[in-house]
């Protein structure tokens, strides 16, 4: 059981003091930023701290193609501004990722070369991105994968420390990287996370909460994404601020902010991402459009006959690709306790439980859950999907169950 | 200043089978376990040096690494690494396997830019009565 244990100093001090232990025992230290208003804070405190040392730490931020303009100019400035202490990496390689807004394009590319001509925005001209740069760089290569990659990379073998702008108060999962007790830290500090060879993970506002950045930022009266002030006439709450890569099944659900906030670049991303307007739209709905909250069952079905509707109206490709997961999931439970097949609902079943049943095997699909995450799956590695796909094919066949 | 140190366990799936099963001896059979299978010198170790020992010519005290496993083959012979955290100001003993049959056993310590240095054993007691 984890405690909150009151360190009698203030959350401020407390991120300083954090910071400035880093940089006496890490030799190598680099910054992921993503222009939000807790990366920025905490770059605001590792500036300094680095200014004070006369010491250079790395800079990371990839640029996701379709984003805010205020966000862009405000990681334009923060990489001025910061110049003299930075190693920059601004980087708009393609990279892909989830798109839960359409069943056609399930992953989208940022920056994909094949699409150019319906980019959102030219590229920044002092980013990277000639592949070369990256020796372990491929192609179709996820976010996920680039990150640590990146960080193995950058650490050249040295200890490296990536400072990460996460805070507890963000939500129950931030609060279990942070805080859970099985993961292996730094000399037992909790706000660090191994994260394998000589990289580490250091979360030094991870007790912030939302208002402690607006409290710094009014007080320091540094730079900050004013994309954030507009949110606020938008009628949003320093809570429900947010800034992330758009199209995420989760991240889906502040899409409408685009044609609010900046609808010049919300035309341009209709057009460049399958589903985008379909999802504005309907992201905040509940039900069965986008599977958010409680789904329920069309007349004249049962729900395993939903969910085989449902992967027949697909695209031949997201369906296979659907049906491979399910076939592991229904395999999985064979196996362990349901010899006839799992029951089509679950009595009980609120959703919170990993608790098999057809109906949660719908929910998934209506909510474009591409890597079936709600079926307690990970994402298959991009390099070996095709491979991964061969084998399910010939393993589909040997058990004949979907 | 920290560095981390990387050491390939070259056999590290016989080394952790031999521990299992003369564990699980022992408790069935108090004794069984170290009379049928024994115990072996540890194949790669990392330990701090804390002064000098009649018995063993150094009093060290040794570290627990984190292993990674993202490289290990199937079997876990090889691609098993361990990341060890030294601190610059403290003098250190390594023995890693090189080969399946060689060992490489050198001293070091970590300078104020977190490079790790080399030294020479006979070095070690002048340099343990200069920093401490």
């Amino acid at each position: 059981m984890a405690y909150k244990k009151p360190l009698n100093i203030s959350v401020l001090e407390a991120a300083r003091q954090r910071i400035s232990w880093i940089f006496d025992n890490f030799p190598r230290i680099y910054v992921s930023f993503s222009g939000g208003k807790d990366s920025t804070v905490m770059l605001h405190l590792v500036a300094d701290e680095a200014i004070k040392r006369k010491r250079k730490f790395g800079l990371l931020f990839y640029d996701w193609e379709c984003q805010f303009k205020t966000t862009i100019e405000h990681v334009r400035n923060m990489f001025d501004l910061y110049s003299e202490n930075i190693d920059p990496y601004w980087i708009s390689v393609p990279l892909k990722t989830v798109n839960g807004c359409s069943q056609h394009e399930p992953e989208w590319i940022a920056w994909d070369e094949s699409k150019k001509d319906l980019w959102v925005r030219e590229r920044e001209p002092s980013s990277i991105y000639d592949k070369a740069r990256f020796p372990f760089y491929r192609d179709n290569m996820t976010f996920e994968e680039f990150m640590p990659a990146f960080g193995e990379w950058y650490s050249s073998g040295k200890l490296t420390v990536n400072f990460i702008g996460i805070r507890c108060g963000e939500s129950l999962n931030r609060w279990r990287t942070l805080c859970a007790g099985k993961k292996q830290s730094m000399k037992g500090r909790q706000w660090t996370t191994w994260c394998g060879g000589a990289n580490y993970s250091a979360y030094p506002i991870y007790d912030w909460q939302a208002s402690d950045d607006w409290i710094y930022n009014a007080k320091s009266g540094k730079p900050y994404n004013k994309i954030y002030d507009r949110m606020h006439q938008a009628g949003m709450t320093a809570h429900q601020m947010r800034i992330d890569e758009p199209f995420g099944g989760t991240q889906r659900i502040s899409l409408w902010l685009y044609h609010v906030l900046e609808p010049e670049t919300w035309a341009k991303m209709t057009t460049r991402i399958s589903g985008a307007n379909t999802g504005a739209l309907y992201c905040k709905e509940k039900g069965n459009v986008l599977g958010n909250g409680a789904i329920t069952l069309p007349k004249g079905h049962t729900w395993q006959s939903f969910a085989m509707s449902m992967l027949k109206s697909m695209p031949p490709k997201t369906s296979e690709h659907y049906s491979n997961k399910i076939a592991v999931y229904l395999k999985w439970y064979r196996d362990r306790g349901y010899p006839n097949g799992i029951p089509d609902l679950f009595p009980g079943d609120l959703g919170g439980k990993d608790v098999p049943s057809w109906r949660r095997i719908c929910k998934i699909i209506l909510r474009n859950d591409y890597w079936c995450k709600g079926l307690s799956f990970s994402p298959t590695k991009a390099a070996s999907y095709e491979k991964y796909k061969k084998l399910m094919k010939r393993r589909r066949q040997e058990w004949r169950l979907i | 200043m920290l560095a981390s140190l990387k050491i390939e366990a070259i056999g590290d799936n016989a080394v952790q089978s031999s521990r299992f099963f003369r564990s699980l001896f022992n408790d069935l059979l108090p004794g069984s376990g170290d009379a049928a299978i024994g115990s072996f010198p540890s194949r790669y170790f990392v330990a701090e040096i804390t002064g000098v020992s009649k018995k063993f010519k150094w009093d060290r005290r040794f570290l627990r690494g984190n292993k990674d496993y993202a490289r290990s083959n199937s079997s876990g012979s090889r691609g098993i690494f361990i990341y060890y955290t030294l601190e610059s100001g403290k003098i250190y003993e390594v023995k890693e396997p090189a080969s399946w049959k060689s060992f490489d056993r050198y001293f070091c310590y970590v300078n104020s830019s977190g490079d790790i240095i080399k030294i020479l054993e006979s070095e070690i007691l002048e340099w343990l009565t200069r920093n401490h």
